[in-house]
């Protein structure tokens, strides 16, 4: 089976090489599973735990399998295979994952993409872990946009948006729709009236209900733009709106 | 011991105590348990060509029922079936394992091997790859022929829109896949690693090193196909939700995977075609191949860049615009190393003094067609074009040209020239001549109307067309060439047998040719040569005849061979492998406890054999 | 022997058996490497493209399931320490059982065989335990595209560390019968290069899988 038979007699034993190996191997496992009691370092898992992973690699494949001091045509056969495999796995991954954007463009459009609301709104399992995760918070505090609402003038670029992202829901004049979207001029509200409660609202959508979050499709200038002029309807009380449903706040 | 010139007229017969023969197994025995590289060589060659004229049928079947418009000749169902098989007979069960067959007859006699490097594994193979054909081929019997088409797309394979014939086809191709594992692991080891003295591998012969380049590809293609089928064969067995969109489940996932295998396989086709045409170009030109160096490294840089083209089949699938350019410009890069190629073979024919024996014949029309073919497909390249082309006749007319104008043009090469080599005897010229004139005129008329075809919007897979589509004198024509194409086969059959018969009788070089091959019997002997050559340039029986001579390792007195020993084991390992398999799919006829007693059963027959496999005397 | 012996060490011991016996051929080795290294090399190689590309399924889903539980709902950071612990150790081992072979002491290598044989069952069996908890906890096969990809890439890493406990035990027997002797030791290391192979494809999936879910 061997083309070249063994040699016993010109054998140096590796053994205090592989005790060695398995000690480092050993505390370098502990180290990664130690490494995730430390909150401290936590921007740093990511990176750490991947170079640690390599490193554990390296040191099975260089001294328990000897590729580091064998023929190179092993390491021909294997290494190149190897990064074969990672070239395919980064290839796949840029395609269908959304922080791989621009590649990942295409995809994300296609259905496969849904909200992490959609994905887990039917689970049983801890949604609020899930929501912890999952909520984005408007960029600005409630102050800034309360002064934000106040200086604007022009709420044209907003109406735009809201033709194409809103109104199939809640009525190009914002006066809602029956057992879709509530009413937008009138003075109630079921998730806050404030600006931060809109741009709250339209980032995250509301679990359970036809209010899709909307951070997938717009950024955070966009959001803004439209939660301030959603704000600029309130008291509009346009003809044939729907009926109050939520909360009254004050108007204007 | 020590090295002499070559004079194989005067060369002794080694004394019978210089080799041991095998065992005196003959008959069926002898080629159910052979672990003989040239007897494997031939049973898959003979497979190949059964499958060949199988897939052939198929498709004479299919462009009848196209001949016309409105035509009722076969229903849906049974065209995509035929389809389907088609495709899946001629890549798997018909071209590879004819490359299979001459890599297993070929690559030890070129590199001046006794045989492979893992006998009993290369008997394992072959039978692992017929038990894959045979269950493929089952499902016309149990439930009809799969027919979601040769790449099978989900969900149109899922369990929800195709029957049992799919169950069959996942199954065979992983047993396939699991025989070019096995196969490929083998040659590696045996071209990298049992050459003779002397023969570096810029010796190599350019067809051995094409053998070289697609057993990596299929080493390194054939498992992610092999992940796809298996999660494909979990979604119908278990209920799994790789591909099921309503559960999230994304049918790109199952494109990714079959390409990723579909792209290095094409290569996996076309090149062992391209090293048979090296071969046979300077034999019949009377000139070295030009620029040998440069033919081999296109064909690795073409195995190589194979791997990252794999996205271009799947332009339509909407993976954004920097995809798609990536994959568009890798796409059009390839075409240089082909290039390369079809300019050292037409400088290796500049200036030679030319003869035209059959095998010549196939080789000199494998360039332009070939080319066609290429051109076609850089015209895909281009994601804009690609997207009016996608799915329609334009690609079968494509693909066509290099499957049918390339590959198999360059196996039909391979054929009438180691024809000889295989059997000691000669195919007949005139046959031979018959056959290449039809086969190119069929193969024309079938296929370069389809180009027009596509471009006048006739889609692939429908199964017929409305009169005022205006498609039909070109479908008339297809099918008539098909119908020549099939003759011509025919034609091919009968020559291989009357000629394996009582063909001509060959001498050791009928063709007066370079490579190592040549300087064994015709057919070889068991232990292929009774001297060990040492290979000193690329063409080293040229050497042996136009120079000084070749060197030789004569054998000492006293000393043997060791030539391996037949074995039942292979073979029973491999059977109880596609009993696993079977049991698989009897849980698709039979649900219940089966599965579980079938794969226990045949789990343990598999441990059990292959302990007596490795428990046999080395 | 073949012609040209003389480069190979000369070897006749298949002469035992009439000369009928399997030996792969060893007579043209041109790379100076034992075929059946070369061919595990090759093979593992390919094997990575096997496990990548069950990663990349892996990675393709992630968090793309529309129903629990999650991963981190579900991995449990003790136990599959623990077992990643044991496969490890079980490298270690199977370097110990290769070196004593090598040194021709093939009864210690028989037992470090052995030994490796148990730390890989004994990873199955943790393994075996996880899935059923799993399961147990609402994740089967069925459940979402988490269940089917973890099962599928962890459930398939298993089979190649049970086929590598019958290849150990396979292993065992041999020595202990006299088939593998100290010449032979080359046998005996590819199982291990089969074993280390499985063993870093562990390396990648716990932390890749398991401890990148925690890092969150």
């Amino acid at each position: 089976m061997s083309g070249i038979l063994h040699d016993v007699e010109s054998y140096h034993s590796h053994k205090k090489l592989y005790t060695k190996t398995a000690i480092i191997l050993t505390v370098v496992t502990a180290a990664e599973i130690g490494l995730l009691f430390v909150p401290a370092l936590k921007p740093f898992f990511t990176p750490m735990l991947v170079i640690m992973a390599v490193y554990k690699l390296a040191v099975v494949v260089g001294t328990f399998m000897h590729l580091g001091d064998d023929k190179n045509v092993f390491r021909l056969v294997f290494l190149a295979p190897m990064g074969m495999a990672v070239a395919m796995i980064y290839v796949v991954g840029l395609m269908v994952m959304p922080h791989f954007a621009p590649f990942g463009d295409g995809y994300v459009k296609l259905a496969t993409h849904k909200s992490k609301d959609e994905r887990y709104g039917t689970g049983e399992y801890s949604k609020e872990a899930i929501a912890a995760r999952d909520n984005k918070p408007p960029h600005l505090s409630a102050e800034k946009y309360t002064a934000l609402f106040a200086s604007t003038k022009d709420f044209s670029a907003g109406k735009k948006l809201w033709g194409a992202n809103c109104a199939s829901c809640h009525k190009a004049d914002g006066g809602g729709m029956p057992g879709l979207g509530p009413n937008m001029t009138d003075d109630c509200y079921l998730h806050g009236g404030s600006v931060y409660d809109i741009v709250n609202t339209v980032t995250n959508g509301v679990k359970g209900k036809a209010m899709i979050a909307f951070k997938s499709q717009l950024n955070e200038e966009e959001i803004d733009q439209v939660a301030l002029y959603v704000r600029s309807m309130r008291g509009k009380n346009v003809a044939g709106g729907k009926k109050c449903e939520g909360d009254k706040v004050a108007a204007k | 011991m020590s090295a002499k010139l070559l004079d194989i007229e005067s060369l002794q017969a080694p004394e019978p105590h210089m080799h041991f023969e095998r065992p005196g197994k003959t008959g069926l025995v002898d080629w159910l348990t052979t672990v003989d590289h040239k007897k494997i060589g031939i049973l898959y060659l003979l497979s190949g060509v059964f499958y060949l004229l199988c897939g052939g049928l198929e498709a004479i079947l299919f462009r009848i029922q196209l001949a016309v418009p409105d035509n009722t000749f076969l229903g849906g169902e049974t065209f995509n079936g035929l389809v389907t098989m088609h495709a899946t007979s001629m890549v798997f069960l018909a071209i590879m394992p004819m490359t299979a067959g001459f890599a297993n007859f070929l690559v030890p006699l070129m590199i001046g091997a006794r045989d492979v490097a893992f006998p009993r594994l290369n008997s394992w193979s072959y039978w692992t790859f017929l038990g894959g054909s045979l269950v493929i081929n089952a499902s016309f019997v149990f439930g009809g022929a799969p027919s979601a088409g040769w790449f099978g797309y989900a969900p149109l394979t899922g369990a929800q829109y195709s029957g049992s014939g799919v169950d069959f086809w996942w199954a065979g191709l992983a047993l396939l896949s699991a025989s070019s594992l096995a196969a490929s692991v083998n040659f590696i080891v045996t071209i990298l690693n049992l050459r003779a003295p002397g023969l570096t591998l810029l010796r190599l012969p350019v067809l051995g090193w094409m053998m070289l380049v697609i057993q990596f590809l299929l080493a390194l293609s054939f498992p992610p196909i092999t992940v796809g089928l298996i999660l494909l064969g979990f979604d119908r067995m278990f209920g799994t939700l790789f591909y099921e969109v309503s559960m999230g489940g994304d049918p790109h996932l199952w494109q990714h995977l079959f390409w990723l295998f579909g792209h290095p396989e094409v290569y996996v086709l076309i090149l062992p075609a391209m090293g048979i045409v090296s071969e046979i170009l300077p034999v019949f030109a009377r000139r070295p191949l030009f620029g040998q160096t440069a033919v081999i490294f296109s064909g690795i840089f073409i195995g190589f860049v194979g791997f990252g083209v794999w996205a271009h089949h799947m332009f339509t699938s909407g993976m954004g615009p920097v995809a798609d350019a990536a994959f568009a410009a890798t796409t059009a890069i390839i075409a240089i190393p082909t290039g390369v190629k079809i300019f050292n073979w037409l400088g290796t024919l500049w200036g030679g003094k030319m003869t035209y024996p059959t095998p010549m014949l196939f080789a000199v029309s494998f360039i332009p067609i070939f080319t066609l073919g290429g051109l076609s497909g850089l015209m895909h390249a281009s994601p804009p074009l690609d997207l009016q082309q996608h799915d329609s006749y334009f690609v079968v007319a494509h693909f066509h040209y290099v499957l049918v104008g390339g590959a198999l043009q360059g196996l039909f090469a391979g054929v009438y020239f180691y024809f000889p080599k295989f059997t000691g005897r000669m195919m007949s010229d005139k046959l031979g001549k018959v056959h290449f004139w039809t086969f190119l005129a069929g193969l024309n008329l079938t296929f370069f109307p389809q180009h027009m075809l596509g471009n006048n919007g006739m889609p692939r897979r429908i199964y017929t067309y409305p009169a005022d589509a205006q498609w039909d004198l070109y479908n008339m024509l297809g099918t008539v060439g098909a119908l020549i194409m099939g003759a011509a086969t025919l034609v091919f059959v009968y020559n291989m047998i009357v000629s394996w018969r009582s063909g001509e009788k060959a001498g050791r070089d009928p063709w007066d040719a370079c490579t190592l091959e040549w300087l064994t019997e015709s057919p070889p002997k068991v232990q292929n040569f009774d001297f060990t050559p040492i290979v000193l340039s690329e063409r080293p029986v040229w050497d042996h005849k136009y120079t000084e001579g070749m060197e030789i390792v004569a054998p000492a007195k006293g000393e043997h061979f060791h030539m391996p020993s037949y074995s039942w084991k292979p073979m029973i390992c491999s059977g109880f492998v596609i009993l696993l398999v079977i049991g698989l799919l009897m849980n698709t006829f039979m649900p219940g406890n089966w599965l579980w007693v079938i794969s226990a059963v045949s789990g343990l027959g598999v441990v059990g054999s292959v302990y007596a496999w490795v428990s046999e005397p080395v | 022997m073949s012609a040209i012996a003389a480069e190979a060490p000369h070897d006749d011991h298949g002469a035992d058996h009439g000369g009928h016996g399997h030996e792969e051929l060893v007579e043209n080795n041109y790379m100076k490497v034992p075929n059946v290294k070369l061919a595990l090399w090759t093979f593992l190689g390919s094997e990575c493209m096997f496990f990548g590309s069950l990663i990349a399924t892996y990675f393709f889903y992630l968090e793309k399931s529309i129903s629990g539980p999650l991963p981190a709902e579900v991995f449990s950071i003790e136990i599959t320490s623990i077992s990643t612990f044991v496969l490890l150790m079980s490298s270690f081992t199977m370097a110990l059982a290769v070196d004593s072979a090598k040194s021709g002491a093939m009864d210690k290598a028989r037992n470090w065989l052995v030994v490796t044989a148990l730390c890989g069952s004994v990873f199955v069996g943790f393994q075996v335990y996880e899935f059923y908890h799993f399961f147990h906890m609402g994740l089967a096969l069925q459940t979402s595209l988490f269940g089917s990809t973890f099962y599928t890439m962890t459930g398939f890493h298993g089979a190649h560390v049970t086929v590598g406990v019958i290849w150990l035990l396979m292993c065992a027997a041999l020595v202990n019968n006299g088939k593998i002797k100290a010449e032979r030791a080359v046998v005996i290391e590819s199982a291990g290069l089969y074993w280390h192979f499985v063993d870093i494809v562990w390396i990648i999936i716990f932390t890749f899988v398991y401890l990148l879910e925690f890092a969150k």
